[in-house]
């Protein structure tokens, strides 16, 4: 009878182990994460400064709004007022769909309008003063780079590793790069446009820089590296700066397409971010700018902007993927300190941890760093003293520039 | 994945070619535990005969049947769970496949951010990045759009079970048996179905790769009509040369003795067929016998 029973137990217990391998593989491959679009992304924030004409009693006055206007991370834009009382001015939900309009780069208003592309192909225009959808445009492919509005144009980034120029006003195409075909790769990075050149330019994962004709959209130049290139690259001077995945950062002539320095800076790890650049000649002692790139590897490098050369880092405890912002510590009607009356770079790290640095000393932290809470993507705005951090998670905080403290939590 | 990474690049940048070459390595690397399963197997087909002749033996006595059928797999070193454990050692392996396949080709901005935390510096690795996603007809990023890769997961999958399934007359074993050759199959083409094809293209050369191996070490399996089974006197025949000594037949002659014992002919020498003496071999008779004896003295000294 024992016997009997073992066998039957083995039988039992094959069936048993076949099952339990069926549905751990099931849930595993589940829970690792399935195919498909994203259900969540990180945008970033844009601050609108406006008068408008209102009626007060019997009279048409001229009144100020200043709103910051957050790209969810669930598909929505969203408008604070920033003057009164922080409340929520409007709310629009992007995609008409079950689907979110999962973004990766943050709106940019132009004109009285913002303009912000989705994962799921939609470029969107929307009134920035009442939140009304105007318009938008639907393409094949995935949009991750943000748009970029200059010259009457809206320029576009996919997916399918094509740039395309839409009219602002009414979203009609002008032209495409390349006018047949596509990319070898995707253009994952936000153009620029310079209007001292009058060209656009974006990275793409194809690994070059491609710098167009910002009217007619023909090549002018590309310059290529050894990695893909994900970050939106900066116009400052005579050059276009931009890093790529080879872990190098470079500066290109912008109007040639040549290399400006002598050899790219190198990092530990990839360039994801784009540059900001700190220009007070003479007060930095420098003849030219700085230029501030954080990196996956955790720092944030000062380099000089004409030649490359390093000037001074700092860690980070976490890779840096958001654009570090240059702030005033003080307003011009506050009392300065005797080591306030130069701004702070604030730097967000990919773990939640906020700095304030000194821009001719990185290595002095202006104040103690400050724990959000959240992982930070998404690329900062500033408005006055202020500085609005937005989480992965949907935390929205204001942050005092000169003490890094949180002044007001607007959303979490 | 970074190993992966590189093989793309020897291949010309070819993600595709790169997941089947990391398929091949990963099942060369698993070839003993595969060959043990088939071993296994091939066992599993060579004892058929003798467990048909026990089942006509048996009839629907099910308690005997499975001890002797136990007996039996004991005997010949078959583990009836043999063929499960290759599998749940793999499942590791396609999870890590499948989380290097999502995240080297990067379809999404958070695959690419955590991809770069899972890369060495290696220039090589990093230049590569991110890989080349077209191969054939498939993005290797998105699931097959015109569904002939879970077709052929499915295909190549069942070939590659009804292989190796162990033909059996135990009812819960044949059930076992048809729920691998329908379940697994349907549930990887279900999978490839839902996520990035890459995946897909390891399931089907890693089934490939298994038939192949397979083929080389016990033929068709049970993917052909196997030869009929031998008839009732050959399979008495083959038991009586090869099983006689064994622990199937220690159980049975026990059952044997009962009856003997019952009709008054305890000690006459019996085959455990029931229908018809067998002349044991000379040299097992004395030993079998005084052992029997001592069983049967200690049964009747309990049963007074």
């Amino acid at each position: 009878m024992a016997t009997w029973r073992r066998s039957e137990i083995k039988a039992k217990l094959k069936l048993a182990l076949i099952t339990i391998l069926v549905l751990t593989l099931f849930a595993t491959l589940a829970l690792t994460g399935c195919s498909g679009a994203p259900k969540i992304g990180w945008a970033g924030s844009l601050v609108h400064k406006y008068t408008r004409q209102v009626t007060e009693g019997d009279q048409q006055v001229d009144k100020e709004f200043v709103s910051l206007i957050v790209g969810t991370v669930d598909g929505k834009l969203v408008a604070y007022d920033l003057l009164n009382s922080r409340d929520t001015r409007w709310t629009t939900i992007l995609s008409n769909t079950s689907t979110n309009a999962v973004m990766y780069s943050a709106p940019v208003l132009s004109d009285g309008y913002i303009y912000v592309g989705s994962y799921n192909g939609t470029v969107y225009k929307v009134n920035a003063h009442s939140g009304d959808k105007e318009s938008s445009v639907i393409l094949d492919s995935n949009i991750v780079g943000g748009v970029e509005v200059a010259n009457d144009m809206v320029y576009v980034p996919t997916d399918e590793g094509v740039l395309y120029a839409y009219n602002a006003d009414n979203l009609d195409k002008e032209w495409q790069y390349p006018a047949t075909g596509t990319l070898d790769d995707k253009i994952w990075g936000t153009p620029v446009f310079d209007a001292d050149s009058n060209m656009i330019y974006f990275g793409s994962f194809d690994k070059k820089l491609y710098a167009l004709d910002a009217t007619s959209g023909e090549l002018e130049w590309a310059f290529e590296t050894g990695g893909a290139i994900g970050g939106k690259p900066l116009v400052y001077g005579d050059n276009v700066y931009f890093g790529s995945f080879d872990r190098k950062f470079y500066a290109v002539d912008k109007m040639k397409g040549i290399k400006a320095w002598d050899e790219p800076f190198m990092a530990g790890d990839w360039f994801w971010t784009e540059a900001i650049v700190y220009d007070s000649t003479p007060d930095n002692g420098e003849d030219d700018g700085l230029i501030y790139v954080g990196s996956l590897d955790k720092n944030i490098y000062s380099l000089s902007a004409a030649s490359g050369t390093l000037k001074n880092s700092f860690k980070t405890s976490a890779s840096i993927t958001a654009r570090p912002l240059l702030a005033m510590q003080w307003g011009d009607d506050e009392i300065w300190g005797n080591d306030d009356d130069e701004p702070v770079i604030i730097v967000a790290s990919s773990n939640g941890s906020v700095y304030g640095l000194r821009p001719t000393n990185l290595s002095t932290q202006e104040w103690n760093t400050l724990s959000f809470g959240q992982p930070i993507q998404s690329p900062m705005s500033v408005y006055e003293t202020k500085a609005f951090v937005y989480g992965n998670s949907g935390k929205l905080a204001a942050i005092n520039t000169h003490n890094g403290q949180e002044a007001s939590i607007i959303a979490e | 994945m970074n190993l992966t990474i590189v093989l793309a690049n020897f291949f010309g940048g070819s993600f595709g070619l790169a997941i089947i070459a990391i398929t091949i390595i990963v099942r060369l690397a698993m070839f003993p535990i595969t060959k043990k399963q088939l071993k296994s197997t091939k066992a599993m087909h060579e004892i058929q005969p003798k467990l048909k002749a026990l089942q006509k033996k048996f009839g629907g006595d099910r308690q005997k049947m499975s001890a002797a059928t136990m007996a039996l797999y004991k005997e010949h070193g078959i583990s009836p769970l043999g063929c499960v454990w290759p599998m749940l050692i793999q499942l590791p392996i396609w999870i890590a496949l499948f989380q290097s396949i999502r995240q080297a080709l990067a379809a999404t901005p958070h695959d690419l951010m955590a991809l770069s935390s899972h890369l060495y510096s290696w220039g090589v690795v990093n230049q590569n990045i991110p890989l080349e996603s077209n191969f054939l007809w498939l993005n290797l990023a998105t699931p097959d759009p015109y569904f002939i890769l879970p077709i052929l997961v499915g295909i190549t999958m069942w070939v590659q079970q009804k292989m190796t399934a162990q033909p059996t007359d135990d009812p819960a074993q044949k059930k076992s048996n048809m729920m691998m050759q329908l379940m697994f199959p349907a549930m990887f083409a279900f999978i490839t179905l839902q996520f990035p094809s890459g995946l897909g293209v390891y399931f089907v050369v890693s089934a490939i790769v298994g038939i192949i191996m397979q083929y080389f070490m016990m033929g068709w399996g049970g993917l052909v009509k196997s030869k009929p089974m031998p008839t009732y006197k050959q399979s008495r025949k083959q038991i009586e040369e090869s099983v006689i000594d064994s622990k199937v037949e220690e159980y049975l002659s026990d059952e044997d003795e009962d009856e003997d014992e019952e009709n008054g002919e305890g000690d006459e020498k019996s085959s455990y067929w029931g229908d018809k003496k067998v002349e044991q071999p000379p040299q097992n008779q004395g030993k079998r016998k005084g052992r029997k004896d001592g069983r049967i003295r200690s049964r009747r000294k309990n049963r007074r």
